[in-house]
């Protein structure tokens, strides 16, 4: 059984390298560029997902950013439209306290004028009144003289202004 | 005792005797190599790798026994 | 469906060693004397011319060395033939599992350069001898008188020892092609000193001897241990006379069988793996 069998060994030498020669060429290449090429294929896909996710992801940060500008402007917007408004709210007020200003001052001169005006009507209203009094009660025993000195006298007397005053209050 | 019936016996023995040293070396490594797998189950295809190695080399002790127990019976 | 298969196999298997049984029986004059080692004995078929010291008639041996390399041609052809499908049939899946096997668990687990160098030497013995062993445990009618019989070419230590041969020759091959002149001198470290390192140099050059005779012994005596142990199984009912203990006997067999169809597998992935790890340590040597 163990006795030496060389022819035996050439035997085992060319049939394996036969078999190891047709498995390389006909299953381990062929095998190894089906497993490569499927190692390739999902290689590419998975780098195409990746891809993909990462043109999803800039896209997102593309819209964040508009979305984030726009909101920008719109407050902006409004803070401009609001502060237009409050100027003009404050333009709007001055303009009427002016003129209400304005029209109470006029009222005022009116006011100050018409006095004056009436004083004066009535000054000289006093001054006949007084004449005519004076005359009536006097004619007989006073001079043209001496009436011209009493009526200014009595005038002199007469305070206008006090009169005026009181007349205004 | 002829030298037939010596051949069988010393052939009987050498087989038995020779089991011995790799039974023992066989049973300690795959315990160890178990015991690996169980503390580190992540390497278990390295160890389980290795372990075949060592099967092999410790195995081939008791296969010479083998071959000197069939050299003792056909050829001596 | 599981359990239905399963028991399909023990009865196949039964039936199988009752056929080899019966086949052994049946032949004239030796009914009860089974000799178990003629099952491994080589006797010529075919007588040849020897070449000096080569005699090359066919043998038993030779035709099952045959069968292994006719069937891994087929299987090669099958496989070239299944890539063109799409999807990857089942047996294309079958065929890409053992090959990720050999190239990632055998190749890719031991060496670290010239891994694709390599590959194709370590890939085929690992398939060469698989198949061998495996093509071991179907009966066929090489037998004694043609009669069914279990016998694998692996089971001889000269076809082992070719194979062997094989890995050595590459193992210094491909260590002289790598590191030159450099490749025996570091065999020793160079660290050692002087009469150290001569010593472990020595022990070294024996060392490689004796990697070559233990892959070869190894694998050889595996597998004849294990078709002696069934052979052994098989024929002691015969040897008994008895259908009890044929029937115990028989049911102990196909215990054994299941193991031996995993001693094949195993003996062809040590006998690979070990020559990943010679040819990667001559490839990728320590200083």
């Amino acid at each position: 059984m163990l006795a030496p069998e060389p022819g035996l060994m050439i035997w085992t030498l060319i049939t394996f390298g036969v078999a190891v020669l047709v498995l390389t060429v006909f299953a381990f290449k062929p095998l190894q560029k089906a497993l490569d090429a499927r190692r390739q294929n999902i290689q590419d896909g998975m780098d195409a997902a990746e891809a993909a996710r990462a043109e999803a992801l800039r896209l997102l940060e593309e819209y964040k950013a508009t979305l984030a500008k726009v909101r920008g402007e719109s407050e902006e917007i409004l803070e401009r439209s609001r502060a237009t408004a409050d100027h003009a709210k404050a333009e709007i007020i001055a303009e009427a306290k002016s003129q209400s200003e304005r029209i109470l001052e006029e009222a005022h001169e009116q006011i100050e004028r018409d006095t004056r005006a009436a004083l004066r009507a009535l000054k000289g209203q006093i001054a006949e009144l007084t004449a005519l009094a004076t005359t009536k009660v006097a004619t007989s025993s006073l001079t043209e003289s001496d009436q011209r000195r009493l009526i200014e006298e009595a005038l002199a007397e007469l305070d206008v202004e006090k009169l005026g005053v009181e007349g205004d209050g | 005792m002829d030298a037939e019936s010596a051949k069988l016996l010393a052939a009987g023995i050498s087989m038995g005797v020779g089991s011995i040293g790799p039974a023992l070396g066989l049973g300690m490594l795959i315990s160890k190599a178990l015991e690996s797998i169980a503390r580190q189950p992540e390497v278990a295809g390295e160890i389980r790798t290795n372990m075949f190695i060592g099967i092999g080399v410790t195995e081939a002790v008791a296969l010479y026994a083998f071959v000197i127990a069939l050299i003792l019976i056909f050829v001596a | 469906m599981k359990r239905k298969r399963l028991i399909w196999g023990v009865v196949a298997v039964v039936a199988l060693g009752a056929l080899v049984g019966y086949d052994l029986l049946k032949t004239p004059g030796q009914s009860e004397q089974v000799e178990i080692v003629e099952e491994f004995e080589l006797q010529p078929l075919i007588k040849l011319p020897a070449i000096g010291p080569f005699d090359l008639s066919v043998n038993k041996a030779v035709v099952y060395l045959w069968i292994t390399a006719a069937v891994l041609i087929v299987f090669a052809l099958l496989v070239r033939r299944s890539l063109r499908q799409e999807p990857p049939s089942r047996f294309r899946v079958l065929m890409e599992l053992l090959y990720a096997l050999a190239h990632d668990g055998i190749v890719g687990a031991v060496m670290k350069s010239g891994r694709a160098t390599w590959f194709p030497y370590i890939a085929g013995a690992f398939f060469f001898v698989l198949t061998a062993n495996l093509i071991g445990l179907i009966p066929l009618p090489f037998a004694h008188h043609h009669q069914l019989g279990f016998y694998t070419a692996t089971a001889n230590l000269y076809v082992t020892l070719a194979l062997a041969l094989c890995t050595f020759v590459f193992t210094h091959f491909a260590g002289l092609r790598q590191n030159r002149g450099r490749y025996f001198i570091n065999w020793a470290p160079s660290s050692a000193p002087p009469v150290l390192k001569q010593l472990i140099w020595v022990i070294h050059s024996v060392s490689e001897v004796f990697r070559l005779v233990s892959l070869a012994v190894r694998l050889f005596a595996n597998m004849l241990a294990g078709h002696a142990i069934l052979a052994v199984f098989f024929a002691m009912a015969l040897i008994f006379q008895s259908v009890l203990a044929a029937l115990v006997l028989q049911g102990a067999s196909v215990l054994i069988y299941m193991f031996e169809i995993f001693v094949a597998f195993i003996q062809a992935f040590i006998f690979a793996i070990l020559s990943a790890v010679y040819i990667g340590g001559a490839l990728d040597q320590e200083h």
